[in-house]
């Protein structure tokens, strides 16, 4: 594990041993003295010598008193503008399907046969009684065909009424 | 180099205390590269990219990431703070303040800039409103520019702040650091040097020692683990004392 923490300290560990090795390092106190005492021989080779050998237990103490931070996590700038090119991209299709859409809903105006073949015209829309017929004859064959139920099915029905030939 | 606006100040830190240790294999053309100025290999997280990670962490309310942040940070934030603030009293203090301001900010930080450059801002700012509660003159900011941050490192011009004692244990390190690696062996005293203070990549070191990249990993671990073996009693925390 020291080896892995003396490399660690000189950059000479890839991302993936790096991240295990912080990770062991901030799980052991032995590991978290042998980082400071490394430092600290960095430090007085460079002519940097401490004042005392002592770990900062001060700043240690007054860090456990504090409440832990949580910061929200970051978004990496790949992910978002990933996000951004996929709902551009959802949006694009979105009106492309909507204008294709569109344009068939119009032509599907005029049948099938007629939009394949233009010399097929599609029939008249509004229908002409033929000569001679009256509105009032139209009028009465509608009544009688009519499928829904009329007023006068509804009328009561007297059950009790016998007929008045058999009450004779 | 002397940092801007440190000219008038006295320092009192014996010499042999400061002084890195220099290996004889880096005396050559190699000694001038200032470390941490390459750009990572492929592939490799490099050192910003770690401090992201550990912020990251500590965004996702893992409190024991940033514990490292400050075990990493802490004394290069008081070397800054004592061009700012003389009592080293004060400037734990204020460091401390610092890392709290930090922590609770965290949720704002995005990573635009480098961990140590937003946490230099606000140890700079701690200490300039430190100054002012007390009465005293804060520094302007033309003095200290949001740009020292990265190059901090390489500032010589520290004001001296330690009282005796503090000096005495400030020697007592540097001397127990220099003997340690004086007492390795040859190549893993140069594996760790062409490391620390020349700032090469393991590949480029496994080509100057002539020698396969996990060797030179292998060296410089083990280095690290006999220095770090001499300063442990001074700790507290020997390895067999521990677990």
């Amino acid at each position: 594990m020291t080896q892995e923490l003396s490399s660690l300290m000189d950059g000479e560990l890839a991302a993936d041993e790096a991240q295990r090795a912080i990770t062991a390092c901030c799980g052991s106190e032995e590991a978290k003295v042998d980082w400071h005492l490394y430092h600290v021989i960095g430090d007085v080779m460079r002519g940097h010598s401490p004042r005392s050998l002592e770990l900062p237990k001060g700043v240690v103490e007054a860090l456990k008193a504090q409440p832990t931070v949580l910061a929200p996590r970051r978004i990496p700038q790949v992910t978002l503008a990933r996000v951004a090119f996929a709902a551009a991209a959802s949006v694009a299709t979105i009106g492309v399907v909507g204008w294709i859409g569109s344009q068939g809903a119009r032509e599907e105006t005029a049948p099938v046969a007629a939009r394949s073949n233009p010399a097929i015209q599609p029939v008249a829309n509004t229908v002409t009684l033929p000569q001679g017929t009256q509105p009032l004859e139209v009028q009465a064959y509608l009544n009688a065909h009519r499928q829904l139920p009329t007023p006068e099915m509804y009328r009561p029905v007297n059950n009790n009424r016998a007929p008045a030939a058999a009450t004779r | 180099m002397r940092a801007k606006g440190m000219k008038s100040l006295t320092f009192i830190i014996p010499q042999e205390a400061k002084k890195p240790f220099v290996a004889p294999a880096t005396q050559g053309g190699l000694a001038g590269l200032a470390p941490f100025q390459k750009p990572p290999l492929q592939g490799r997280m490099s050192d910003r990219e770690i401090d992201q990670q550990l912020v990251e962490k500590a965004q996702r309310g893992d409190k024991q990431a940033f514990e490292m942040l400050v075990r990493k940070y802490q004394r290069k934030l008081e070397r800054l703070l004592s061009r700012v603030i003389r009592d080293p009293a004060e400037i734990e203090d204020v460091a401390q303040e610092a890392f709290i301001k930090a922590y609770r900010a965290l949720p704002n930080f995005r990573g635009d800039s480098a961990f140590y450059t937003w946490l230099y801002r606000i140890g700079i700012n701690t200490a300039k409103n430190y100054l002012i509660a007390l009465g005293r003159r804060a520094p302007t900011s033309t003095e200290f520019d949001s740009e020292e941050a990265e190059g901090f490192e390489d500032a010589a011009g520290l004001r001296d702040i330690n009282t005796p004692e503090s000096e005495l244990a400030t020697k007592q390190i540097a001397q127990t650091v220099n003997d340690a690696i004086a007492a390795l062996p040859e190549e893993l005293r140069t594996a760790i040097t062409l490391r620390e203070l020349d700032g090469l990549s393991y590949e480029e070191i496994a080509q100057i020692m002539n020698c396969p990249i996990g060797t030179v990993r292998s060296r410089i671990f083990r280095a690290r683990e006999a220095v770090a073996e001499k300063l442990r009693p001074q700790l507290g925390t020997s390895k067999d004392k521990r677990w």
